[in-house]
This record gives structure tokens, sequence and C-alpha cells, in this order.
């Protein structure tokens, strides 16, 4: 039994970087997320505010409530409000549902609370973001959200 | 047997039909174990010969025993009966038999047995007979063969899943049970996969009560998962197997929310081997009669279903574990006669011999009697000397053990010979791989090596019982040099069916050794590939069917297009309207007053799936410059311009624009076919060409709908709809960038035509792009606007000579595509090299060129380009037409083709022509625009 939520974060922005300027780019990541920027492919949350450290140099930044993005220079800012769409997923099957679509090992041990993943679930691209033991967020593109939806939709019909 | 069977309940009788016919067995029973215990001796009839067939073993590698179950769209041939659990109501059918299954008049082909050995295909129907085959082929396939697959659809579903675990243990019995649990113990995720319903194996057959034991200590265990009904049937590089669970095959069809199969993708650190070992036949001739079976069939019919297989049996080994199963068998009151025994002596012969069963010490069965069961046994001496005559309707045979070693030499392992067990181990494994329990060797027995009989005595003696194959099969292969085991695979077709020579690969390799007077360890194996068991091919295919075949990309008007009569068309993965109809219109129609109402009064077209990639950072312009054939670096803060980006090797890669946002900010525009593949090839180049480039890169199709407004109106139309913006010529001039608000909505335009008219483009936030899509049809009402699909854009382009996807076909350089101006000499960029290859600039390139058809008949893409009138000798192609439509400015057929000399061929006649549909349509050669080529209509 898995949930299903979609969702939209009232601002979601890509914001980019070079690793020469670490320190610059990890104190206005900071001040924007009022905690220090989380490490590569591990997310941080502090009150309405997420990122996600997706690649070197290359974060996402989203924001439950309206915001400005991070001040730049030097981070470079892409707005991706209205690209993303996300899907909650809650469930004591969360696991084996993510284990029909996903290429990585989603059990909580190797996946655990706070981690985020790039990779594709049938054809679509996906950013994962485990929540908790029993949750997770998938962000998809908003082309695809309904497709990803009813895969979802008809992977859950079967057993685990 | 009138009582007994472990795995059976005889409480539950269970019915089926078999051929028609009522079959009863009990809760427990395989549809084997119920023919068996029903009397039924003939179960099949054979794949070549059509010989009557009984059941040879009780497991998977059952080869004579293969049946269809169910009909309509679950209808499914060729599957093991042994494998196939009882249920209320199953219906199976024999196979391989016209009119049935004991009067086969197809057994003919028996008679003409010589004409069908080994290489009958390549002999008779290659070379100078290779047209025969033609007539002969469709009987020939009629005739030979096993069941019939069904036409209707399957109607159930299959599921797809991965797992991942620090083992993975293939096989339940008692060496795969224990190494489980040892795994388990030490904190390990555990996945245990038992291709039967019962964990146990041979366990079964010695103490049940200790599986049970071992069974519900791993089920207690959290990270075990235990897989029943599972077959591990493929091991693949990096530790990953393939594996397909049953779910539902024991049920009469699959409850509604649980698929019929599941294939599972397993991720394993160590793999643990514990497959256990299937037991191996004798060749002599006769030996494929229904009631020649192998000895631990017979005794797990016995021990596990309670089922005597005949009342007359007689054990033929030549190892000491046959007279053990010889004196179990007796001791569970069955019939024994003889054990016949090609050694001079025997370890436990007194013992058989103290229960009343007459040992043949050096004796082997020279012929078995009996028509369409086994009804007497020719015994001779292994010196040739003639023997007695047995009375007995069943042969137990028990020839030794043959390891499942398919998954490890998929995975790699060269098996080794074993010449005291007289089998092939799985040899030194792959790392993270280990063979435990029997098909390590563990406890089985040591065993004689068989004399051939095949030789001195007449009749077919058969090694693979599936396919057909004969002992005089090997050697004919051995003496037309097929001498090596691969080889002899090939041509005999030796463990080429479906149970891929479980039990006869050991002994085609002894005759093979034989014939070739060399020792079998010099012979080797073949390498077994996957798939181990036969995969339904709905298991592969998963959920990935119908509907769920591909994801569909939508984009935000995609609602407001089916509300409005659009029919949709797939393109690339995108949903995209090909033209809105009207009650009474058909595509053609509503094409044609869609592409008039832009260029008469105004349109509006759905461009949200072109790929839009945010390009910026202070090297964002020299990016652009060396990405694009044209001069990007120039471009004004609020313009565009249309780009055109090559492939290093010269040839036009994709088109789209570049809208200059900001100093150190360009919004790029590429087709939607390619937008993944340019994002990809931008990345690329930053990464590795050009890592000092400081420039960031991201893809915003999502973030944008894209609505193009065009027509003679589109200024009014938009001047009505924005806010903020001065729509006026000098204001807003062809190529400008402008922010502007649609009520509340911020959007970008540019003023960029793809059809030739005055047109813009406006981009909204994705969440706001139907919003947006209805203001400005709003605003469009009073011009009579309307929306427009890709046939129309598509004849709209056509019109004015713009490229596209068919004519961007990799071989095109921007010269070809009269593009040649918009090459930047002044710079380098990707593809500039290669450029002036004299293969890419010599004058007899294909070019484009417009052509215009001379009658009324369509002149379609795919047709060549040729001289001559006559279209049953059209000569050479000169060029091929690559887009075409009807268009409704010109009142005629138009096309864009690529033409040998291009507009070198300007006013001629040529002919389109397209062999498969007999067109030959007379063109004339003209240039690619085709309308308004001064371009007066941008301006409005």
């Amino acid at each position: 039994m898995v949930e299903v939520v979609v969702r939209r974060p009232a601002r979601i922005f890509q914001a980019a970087g070079w690793p020469g300027e670490r320190a610059a780019l990890d104190a206005a990541l900071g001040a924007w997320l009022g905690d220090p920027p989380p490490e590569l492919g591990w997310a941080r949350s502090r009150g309405s505010r997420t990122g996600m450290a997706l690649a070197p140099g290359r974060w996402l930044l989203l924001a439950e409530t309206p915001a400005l993005p991070p001040d730049t220079p030097p981070l470079l800012v892409t707005d991706l409000s209205a690209a993303r769409v996300v899907l909650r997923l809650t469930g004591p099957d969360l696991e084996p549902l993510l284990r029909k679509g996903v290429g990585f090992d989603p059990d909580a041990r190797a996946f655990p609370p706070g981690r985020v993943a790039q990779t594709l679930i049938h054809h679509m691209p996906v950013l994962l973001h485990r929540i908790d033991a029993p949750s997770a967020d998938l962000l998809v593109p908003s082309s695809w959200a309904q497709a990803l939806r009813d895969w979802f939709d008809d992977a859950a019909a079967g057993s685990p | 047997m009138s009582a007994g069977g472990r795995l059976v309940d005889r409480a539950q009788p269970v019915h089926a039909r078999f051929d028609g016919q009522p079959l009863q067995g009990y809760a427990g029973d395989t549809l084997a174990s119920a023919l068996l215990a029903s009397g039924r001796r003939v179960v099949g009839r054979s794949f070549k010969y059509h010989r009557p067939r009984g059941l040879l073993a009780a497991g998977p590698e059952e080869p004579n025993a293969l049946v269809t179950l169910r009909d309509g769209g679950r209808r499914e041939p060729n599957i093991p009966a042994t494998t196939v659990e009882l249920f209320e109501g199953l219906v199976a059918e024999s196979q391989n038999r016209w009119p049935s299954l004991d009067h086969d008049l197809l057994a003919l082909f028996g008679l003409g047995g010589p004409l069908l050995q080994a290489g009958f295909y390549y002999k008779t129907f290659m070379g100078p007979t290779a047209k025969a085959w033609r007539l002969y082929e469709p009987w020939i396939r009629r005739a030979a063969g096993l069941g019939r697959a069904g036409r209707d659809p399957d109607p159930d579903r299959y599921d797809k899943a991965s797992l991942w675990c620090d083992v993975l243990v293939i096989g339940a019995g008692p060496a795969g049970l224990a190494a489980a649990a040892e795994a388990a113990g030490s904190g390990r995720r555990v996945v245990l996969a038992e291709q039967t319903p019962r964990l146990g194996g041979s366990g079964l057959l010695d103490d049940s009560d200790a599986v049970v034991a071992a069974e519900a200590a791993l089920a207690a265990s959290p990270d075990v998962t235990i897989l029943r009904r599972t077959t591990v049937w493929g091991a693949y590089d990096g530790m990953v197997l393939a594996a397909v669970e049953r779910l539902a095959d024991h049920l009469p069809a699959p409850p509604p929310d649980l698929p019929r199969q599941r294939l599972w993708r397993i991720h394993a650190r160590e793999v643990v081997l514990a497959t256990g070992a299937v037991e191996r036949p004798m060749v002599f001739p006769g030996n494929d009669l229904p009631g020649v079976m192998l000895a631990d069939a017979v005794l797990r019919y016995a021990l596990l279903w309670g089922v005597a297989a005949g009342r007359r049996i007689a054990v033929l080994t030549n190892h000491d574990r046959g007279h053990e199963v010889a004196r179990r068998l007796a001791g569970l009151g069955l019939q024994v006669t003889a054990v016949i025994d090609p050694r001079p002596t025997a370890a436990t012969a007194a013992e058989t011999a103290a229960l009343g069963i007459t040992v043949y010490h050096g004796h082997l069965v020279a012929a078995v009697e009996g028509r369409h069961m086994v009804r007497g046994l020719r015994l001779a001496g292994v010196d040739g000397s003639a023997g007695p005559v047995l009375d007995a309707d069943t042969l137990a045979v028990a020839g030794g053990w043959t390891p499942l070693v398919q998954l490890a030499s998929q995975a790699g392992a060269q098996p080794i010979w074993d010449e005291r067990r007289q089998t092939f181990l799985p040899g030194p494994l792959p790392t993270g791989w280990r063979a435990v329990g029997a098909c390590a060797g563990d406890g089985l027995p040591e065993v004689a090596p068989l004399p051939d009989v095949t030789r001195r005595h007449r009749g077919k003696a058969f090694v693979d019982l599936q396919n057909d194959v004969t002992a005089e099969d090997v050697r004919l292969a051995v003496r037309e040099g097929f001498g090596s085991v691969e080889h002899l695979k090939r041509y005999t077709t030796l463990g080429m069916a479906t149970d891929q020579g479980r039990t006869s690969s050991v002994n085609g390799l002894a005759l093979l050794a034989a014939a070739r007077d060399v020792p079998i360890a010099e012979l080797g194996t073949t390498r077994f590939r996957p798939p181990f068991a036969p995969v339904a091919l709905g298991a592969l295919a998963g959920r990935s069917r119908g509907a769920h075949l591909r994801p569909e990309r939508r984009t935000p008007m995609h609602d407001w297009h089916l509300a409005h009569g659009a029919e949709m068309y797939e393109t690339g993965l995108w949903l995209r309207p090909r033209a809105y109809l009207r009650p009474g219109e058909t595509v053609a129609t509503a094409y044609v007053r869609e592409a008039k109402a832009v260029r008469e009064a105004v349109g509006i077209v759905d461009v949200s799936t072109l790929g839009k990639i945010d390009v910026q950072g202070p090297d964002s312009a020299t990016f652009l410059d060396r990405l694009y054939c044209n001069a990007m670096a120039s471009l004004p803060v609020g313009k565009a311009r249309y780009g055109l980006m090559l492939r290093e090797d010269g040839m036009v890669f994709d088109d789209g624009t570049a809208w200059r946002l900001g100093p150190d900010r360009f919004l790029v525009t590429t087709t939607t076919a390619n937008a993944a593949t340019v994002l990809g090839h931008l990345e690329h180049l930053l990464a590795v060409v050009w890592p000092e480039l400081r420039v960031v890169v991201t893809s915003v199709t999502d973030q944008w709908a894209g609505m193009a407004v065009a027509g003679p109106h589109s200024r009014e139309v938009l001047a009505a709809a924005l806010d903020g913006v001065e729509m006026s010529h000098a204001a807003f001039p062809p190529m400008g960038v402008r922010e502007a608000r649609c009520g509340a909505i911020p959007v970008l335009v540019a003023r960029l035509s793809f059809s030739g008219e005055r047109a813009y483009e406006v981009y909204a936030p994705w969440t706001e792009g139907e919003a947006v899509w209805r203001r400005l049809l709003a605003a469009g009402e009073p011009f009579g606007i309307v929306a427009y699909g890709l046939e129309a854009m598509g004849a709209l382009r056509i019109e004015k000579g713009h490229v596209a996807g068919p004519e961007l076909d990799g071989r095109t350089t921007p010269a070809d595509l009269g593009l040649g101006r918009m090459v930047s000499r002044r710079k380098s960029f990707v593809g500039s090299a290669m450029l002036d290859r004299p293969g890419l600039t010599q004058a007899s390139r294909l070019q484009l060129v417009g052509l215009i058809a001379v009658d009324r008949q369509p002149v379609r893409a795919g047709a060549h380009l040729v001289e001559s009138a006559d279209r049953a000798k059209p000569g050479r192609s000169l060029g091929h037409v690559t887009s075409w439509t009807w268009s409704p400015a010109l009142g005629r057929y138009a096309a864009l083709g690529l033409l040998e000399g291009g507009l070198r061929h300007a006013g001629r006649r040529l002919w389109a022509t397209y062999p498969l549909r007999r067109e030959h349509v007379p063109v004339e050669v003209v240039h690619p625009c085709l309308y308004d080529r001064e371009g007066a209509r941008l301006d409005g």
C-alpha cells in the first residue's frame, strides 16, 4: 500500500557554480537555506526550504512558500518552478514499489532518509529524495508527471 | 498406490481434463503424477519421428511430456507436465499428434527414419535444390515441432522488479537451505529462489521434517526473501541475474490484483549455486519407449505423490545408488523384479538380492520390447553375448548424475570432467560464485563408464529425446566432420531443445568421445547461454505493453487539445495534435482549413515540445559562437537568431533559435526530436572539450509552455492579449525578443516565423500554459483565430521551403540545404574543420529543391527522382522526396526533395517514382521556397 500525492512546491531553483569558489558558493547557499548546504547526493531541509546536492557544483533548491532565489553571483540560478512536479509516495510498500522502477537499491540501509538520486523510471527522468522510512519524494519534469502517475498506479496494482 | 505421497492431500480431489478426457488427482499432484496415476503411458509424440513418448522424469528436466495448457489468450504450449501443478478445471492437451495421441498418422515419419537423420535439411534443401525448400518448408514445419501458440491477446498482467541482496541462493534443496540459513545467520540479506512450489529438493525424499524446520527458520528471518516457483534463468555481467516467478500459474486464472508472472532482476554480491543434479538416462535401442524412466523419478512419484510407475519394475544402473533406489522402491511395496548392472560386481548387490530382486551383473539392455509401452526387456552381456528376456512394464534407469552447472557456465565458468563420477562439475567459478551440494558433486555416486551398446544392437537409440537425436546421428556428424562439441550441437540440434540437454548432454559427449576415440575431458562442453529454461515473452515485456509500452509526454494544453477535437500523434514521446477535427472533417480536410486560416487570418499552434535550454555564464556568447556555424556572439540583447549546429563531420545536426536574454544569458531552442541529444552534446562540450568555459546549461523544456501565433492578424491578437509590450513593427521588429504580461502571467515573446506569415512565439510558465493559450484564443476570436496542428504546420513550412527532420537526415551540409550563406568563415565552430572536404563540396551532392506536381497525383516522401517517364524503366535515382503535402496555398501537391546538383535542374521535369505503390508522377523542379519568396508576408 502506497499513497501518491501530487504537489508543486512554490519555488524550485537550480543553482550552479564552480568548485574553485566553494566557500562563496557555500555561503550563498547557506544563507538561503539557513543551514550549511548538504554533501553531494544528500538533501538538507530547514523550515520550508530544502537544498539537494545533485552533482559537483549543482544544487536544486525547493521552497514551499514563495521565495526569492539565493543572491548571485557566484551562483547561476535557473528558475524551474514550473518545470517539476513532486510525487510524494508514502506507505509500507514504498520499497517494493520503487524496486519495480529504479535501478538502485532503495533499501533504507542503502538509500537512507536524506539521500537523493537522479535516475530513470520507465524512461522518465526523476529525482528521488528519501524523506523517511515509508516516504519519498519524486521530482519529475512537468511533461512526464501524468505518465509517471499512471505508471505508479499500474505498478502498485500488482502485489509487491 | 492406494495411500502415501508426501506432497498430496488425498482428502482433496482435483478434477482436470487431458485431451478432453476427465483426469482426477489430488491437491499437491502435478499433471505428470496425475497422468501416471491414471495409467496413461503415452503422454506425447516426439519432435521428428512422432514416436510415442511417456514420462521420463519428475522435474523440469522432462524432455517428453510437453503439453499445451489452457485455451484462448492463455493458451501456452510446450510446458513439461512435470512442472504443472494440478488445479481444479485445468485443461491440458497433448502435442504434435494427429488425429490423436494413441493413433498418430504422422508416426509414418518413423518409417522414413534414415531420410530424416541429422543434417537432413541442409543436405536436401540447400544448394541446387534450394528452391524445393520453399515448397516443402510449410509442410515440414507443420509436421515437425511441438505445440502451437494461441493467437488471442494474452489477458494477463506481467510484472518486473529488481532485488538487491548479499547472497542469492539458487535452489532450495538441503544444500541450498543450509547455505541460506548460514548467510541469514550472519546478518546478510538473502534471496532464496526455488523453481518448484516446495522447498526441500531431494530432502523431501529423505527427511521432510528437517525441511519443514529449515523453512520455518528462514521464513522467520526478516532479511530472507523466499521466492518459490521461481526459476533463475540468466546470469549476466556485474552479478546481475534474471529470474521469473510464476505467481499464478498454479491457479485457474490470476486473481485481479496479481500478475501472472514477475520477472526479477537480482543484484547479488554472492551467488550460491545449489541447483542440484539431474539423473541421466542411458542410450540403448528403444530407450524412448513409454515405461523407460529415470530411477529417481520412479522413486519420487512413489514417495512424493504415492504413484506406482509400473507393476513390474526393473532397474538399470551402473552405480551403487541405483541398487539403493531399487531396494527403497521394494520397501515401498512396489514390485521390483530385477537390477541390471553392467559392472561385474556391486558392493550392495547382496542386500539387493536379499529382497528377492534378481541382479544381472555384467549385463545391459539391448532392446526394449513393446510398441506403445515397455512389455519386456532383452538383455545382453557387456561382452556382446545374448542375455535373458525379462518381463517388465517399467525400466527405471539410473545412469549417473549431471550437476546443473548452466548458470555458472553462463557466468563464464568452464565445467571440468570428473572421471570418477562420469560427469561435468562446475569447475573454477567466477569471483563471488560458489557451488554447493550435488551441483558441486557432493554426494554423487561413483559411476562406471558405460559400454556403447548402440553399435552392436539394432534400433533407434536416443540421446536427446526432445529433439529426437539418436546415437547414429552423433556418429554421422563425426563422419561428416562436425566433431567439436559446438559443431555437434548445431549439426544434430543435440541439447538445443527447450530442456537445453539436461538429460542428454553427457551421453552425447560420451558417444562423441567414443566416435573420435578421445577422452571426454578433452571435448569440454558447449557454453550455456540464457535462458536456462523457457521464459514467456509476456514476462520479458512486463508491464511495458499497450498504453504502458512507452510513457507519453504531454504539454500543458493537452486536455484542451482533446476537448477540441484534436487527433493526437506521437512524435518522439510527445503527444501532439495532428489536426483539430470539426464535425464531418477528416485530418485531410481539417489541416487545409487550418493552414488557410493561418495564411488569411491567424492561427495558434502548441510548440511546447521544442527543446529549450537555458545557457548562462560569463562565457555563454563564446560558447554559442563555437557551437553554431553562424555568428552568435554578435547577437544583441533582446534579439533572436536562427542557428544551425553541425556535427564534427560537418553535417547538419540540429537547427533552432538562440534568444539573447542578457549579456551572459541565452535561451536556446532545439527541434522536438533532438532536445535531449542537443543538451547532451552541450554538456559533453563543456565537460570535455572546453572545460575552461564558464557556462551552465540547463533544460528548461518543461519550464516554458510555447505557442506560436501566426498570420496577418497575429499582431492584433497579441496586442489585445498582452500588456507591457509595444507591438508596432518598429518597436518589435522581426527576430525581436520581449518580456510581457498576459494578465498577471509573465511571458516571453519572440517575433519568429516558421510559416512565412507574421508570427510570434509566446512562452509562458508551464503551469500557466493553458491559461495563456486560452487568453490568446479569446483575443483572437474577433480575427477568426484557429488552433492548428502538425499537418498544417508541416504544409506551411514546406510551402516556405523550411527544412525539418526529414531534410536534417545526418547526410546534409548547410550548403546542401541552401543555408551555405549562414556558415561563418571568420570563426571556428564544431564541424568547421571538415566542411571543405571535397566530398562535402562537390557539385553532384544531393541538394534541396522544391518539387511541384505537374498533374493532380500525390508526390510522396520516399519516392525517388528519376529522368525517365517510363515507370517500368525508371533508370538511375537522382535523389528523393523528403517532405510532401497537398499545398492549400498552391492548390496542388508540393514537396521538398534532395536532388543531385540541386537547383541546377530548376525548371526541369523529373518523375517521382514509388515502385511499391506503382506510382510514377511527373514533377517540376523549382526553388524550395514555393510561396512568397520575397518574404513580404513576414512583415504583414
